[in-house]
């Protein structure tokens, strides 16, 4: 095998690229490959058709059941051809019989309809194990990337139904209509041997359109695998380098006089000749003396060692035994000297005992029940308790309670005087008189206002510190606008607003006789008239 | 030429897009999956409806035709060419030149799958997919799409060895890439093929041990100690 030779890119690829690459290759050789196989095949073929009619499905079986045998050269075609040595048709043809018979028994029998034929085929043929060793190589190369294998042979005889399900509809549909042909008897009528034997043809072409699909695919998936696991591609690469520098040493005493195209091609020259004598080469012309010997494909790379089974197994053995890869633990419990199972039954009979005895006893059936009513009534506590404590939330989940405005607060002070119940005396016109009589008229005033301040806000009127004097005496006028009664009243406080601004601000003392005037009708203007408003006062 | 899967597109600015087409067996598996996916649901819908007597199943048939034809198109549309069964087999479908899938193309390449799949099980989709190199059926090839392969993400490399060592000066990128690649796969290769390619470097790097010499190196270039 020579990897400075191949056709095909190497590189790792997925299982199922790999199978694409089978594609492409079947694509590529497709020609010799159709070549061989019809010379190999034809011959059963004839003999299929030689069978009597009625033994038709034991030709379509026959001739499906020999693919494994017929593919044979097939992959001895590929396995040249990816090495750049494409055996012709005639030397394949002469090697048939020694490829076929090798292990042809197991390969027809047990092995038929195993699933990944195609990728142990190269196994078999190309690296010529059998046996246990053959055993262990499908170990290794199965262990990645072989579910594609299954499936693609699956799918091969898919493919095969259907191309021949496919054909015979294509026929089909170019018999005119006159001629009534019914498309279901064609696949179902027993009687014609001529559809037979066209059937029977058909079946033939469908396998040979497959055939080196299905080899190529498998190949592939085999060759990708060894590429993986032998590293094949760092193998050219690294070979590569190894060439080039060895003859750039050699040729670095030509390289002052020649130019440099002419150094590049005798840098070709010298890694061909690196080539064929450090690697060795296929032979193209005796492909069937390489067989005879060792596998081809595995001269150079990873020889395949054989171990003994046995030797390995002891020396893993030894290896596991080692302190590094076991502990010793010693666990000590106590245990009953009885078995276990006998405590069961004996635990079993006492409550069985227990039972029988309280079912028996009446006192027992009342105590039951008390218990009964005291187990309801706990748990009727407990839902109660349960509701009481989470009250809060529950309400907030499910009744939806418009908060009741809290009645705000009446203002204590106002514009910085006091306007408390208690900061009033019982008679405000007495005491306003009598502060008038000694003199302090602006006493006097102070306390009507306050007197009148608090009946306001006692009377519902929302008065707050912002207020300007003549804007409390506006809403006294809005707040008993509908109210005929209370008008002298508003009349009233209009009046001493004006004279209290005055004297306030203007320090403008009112006339005696209006002073007089307003302490002496406050009593008659506030308590008399508005009964609401005496009993705001008393509340 | 070299017989690959992979594609390299040319940018406009000179750059190669590699893109790898993926064949019909990957995207049979997802196909698969998608047409499981879609009858369990239509299978559901038709249970729920037909308790709605007459009008309930048609509605259900309703539901059942758009769902038919407008599953792969809308999940292509939507997630960047990736319908359930895509995602799951790691393969989405892109424009020719690589771009996410537009509506019409979708709506295209969908509504051909009809042609596609004549005469049984996408006979013709198979068949049209391996004359050309970049596996396209005949509704890819109207609505210029392709399936390709996603790229798997990539891992932290981790090389199993301390120290670094430079790089000869004189490594093309491609080679220095290769040593990466040692480095990188070792942990699936046995020691006894790992030194034998290192050997094959023996007299480039001169080292006593080459197998950690070219590990010392990746872990130069991928900067770790």
């Amino acid at each position: 095998m020579n990897l400075d030779q191949v056709t095909i890119e190497i590189r790792p690829r997925s299982a199922w690229e790999a199978l694409d690459l089978g594609l492409l290759m079947a694509k590529r050789w497709w020609l010799p490959m159709i070549k061989i196989w019809l010379l190999v095949s034809l011959p059963f073929f004839a003999m299929t058709q030689l069978l009597p009619a009625n033994w038709f499905w034991g030709g379509v079986i026959f001739m499906w059941w020999l693919k494994p045998v017929l593919e044979r050269p097939l992959l001895h075609i590929l396995s040249h051809a990816v090495f750049n040595a494409l055996p012709d048709t005639r030397s394949t043809f002469n090697l048939f019989p020694s490829l076929a018979l090798k292990q042809i028994f197991a390969s027809l029998t047990w092995r038929r309809l195993s699933p990944t034929r195609c990728m142990d085929l190269p196994v078999l043929q190309l690296e010529g194990l059998s046996g246990a060793r053959r055993q262990d190589r499908l170990g290794v190369l199965h262990r990645e990337d072989s579910s594609p294998a299954i499936w693609l042979t699956f799918m091969g005889f898919a493919l095969e139904l259907c191309l021949w399900v496919g054909m015979i509809s294509f026929i089909w549909a170019f018999i005119p209509r006159e001629i009534d042909i019914e498309w279901a008897n064609l696949f179902f009528d027993q009687e014609s041997a001529q559809l037979h034997r066209l059937q029977l043809f058909i079946w033939y072409c469908a396998l040979s359109l497959t055939a080196p699909f299905y080899v190529a695919c498998g190949f592939a998936l085999y060759l990708n695998r060894r590429i993986k696991l032998e590293a094949w591609d760092i193998d050219i690469a690294f070979r590569r380098i190894a060439n080039k520098r060895s003859s750039t040493n050699l040729l670095s005493a030509f390289v002052l006089v020649l130019t440099l195209g002419l150094s590049v091609f005798a840098s070709d020259a010298q890694r061909n000749v690196y080539a064929e004598d450090q690697l060795p080469t296929m032979e193209n012309s005796s492909a069937a003396e390489a067989y005879s010997g060792e596998a081809i494909l595995d001269q150079p790379l990873g020889e395949y060692t054989e171990l003994d089974r046995h030797q390995t197994q002891e020396s893993i053995k030894a290896v596991l035994q080692q302190a590094e890869f076991s502990r010793k633990e010693i666990q000590r419990t106590l245990k009953f000297d009885k078995p276990e199972e006998e405590e069961d039954d004996e635990a079993a009979t006492f409550w069985k005992k227990l039972f029988n005895f309280l079912d028996n006893f009446e006192g027992f059936v009342a105590a039951a029940s008390l218990l009964e009513i005291l187990l309801w009534v706990g748990v009727a506590a407990l839902i109660g308790f349960v509701l009481y404590r989470y009250r809060h939330w529950l309400a907030a989940q499910f009744v939806r309670i418009t908060p009741t405005p809290s009645p705000k607060a009446k203002p204590v002070t106002l514009f910085g005087m006091d306007v408390t119940r208690e900061s009033l005396p019982e008679d405000i016109s007495g005491n306003a008189l009598r502060l008038l009589n000694t003199g302090d008229v602006r006493a006097a005033l102070a306390l009507l206002y306050r007197a009148s301040l608090f009946h306001m806000i006692h009377s519902g009127i929302e008065i707050h510190d912002g207020h300007t004097e003549q804007e409390c005496a506006e809403l006294m006028h809005q707040h008993f606008a509908s109210n005929s009664a209370a008008q002298t009243r508003v009349a009233y406080f209009a009046a001493l607003t004006r004279e209290w601004q005055r004297l306030a601000y203007g320090h403008l003392l009112p006339s005696a006789e209006k002073a007089q005037h307003l302490c002496a009708n406050w009593n008659a203007c506030w308590l008399q008239q508005g009964h609401s408003t005496a009993q705001g006062v008393t509340q | 030429m070299l017989l690959d899967t992979r594609q390299s597109l040319e940018t406009p600015e000179g750059a190669l897009l590699p893109l790898t087409p993926a064949g019909f067996g990957v995207r049979v598996l997802a196909q698969l999956l998608d047409v499981l996916i879609r009858y369990g649901i239509v299978i559901v819908i038709f249970i729920v409806l037909s308790l709605l007597g007459k009008m309930g199943t048609g509605i259900a048939l309703i539901l059942a035709f758009l769902l038919e034809w407008f599953y792969p198109v809308y999940f292509e549309v939507s997630r960047q060419g990736r319908t359930p069964g895509k995602k799951w087999m790691g393969i989405r479908v892109v424009n020719d030149d690589g771009t996410p899938i537009t509506f019409g193309p979708s709506l295209l390449r969908n509504l051909l799958r009809f042609v596609d799949f004549l005469p049984m099980l996408y006979l013709t989709g198979i068949i049209a997919s391996l004359c050309n190199r970049q596996f396209k059926r005949l509704g890819d090839l109207a609505a210029g799409t392709m399936v390709i392969y996603e790229a798997p993400p990539a891992r932290e490399p981790s090389f199993e060895v301390r120290g670094q060592l430079p790089v000869p000066a004189d490594f093309s990128t491609d080679e220095q890439r290769a040593l990466l690649a040692f480095a990188e796969r070792s942990k699936y290769l046995s020691a006894e093929r790992q030194s034998e390619l290192a050997t094959i470097l023996l007299p480039v790097i001169g080292s006593k041990d080459p197998v950690i010499a070219i590990k010392q190196m990746a872990n130069t270039m991928v900067g770790k100690q």
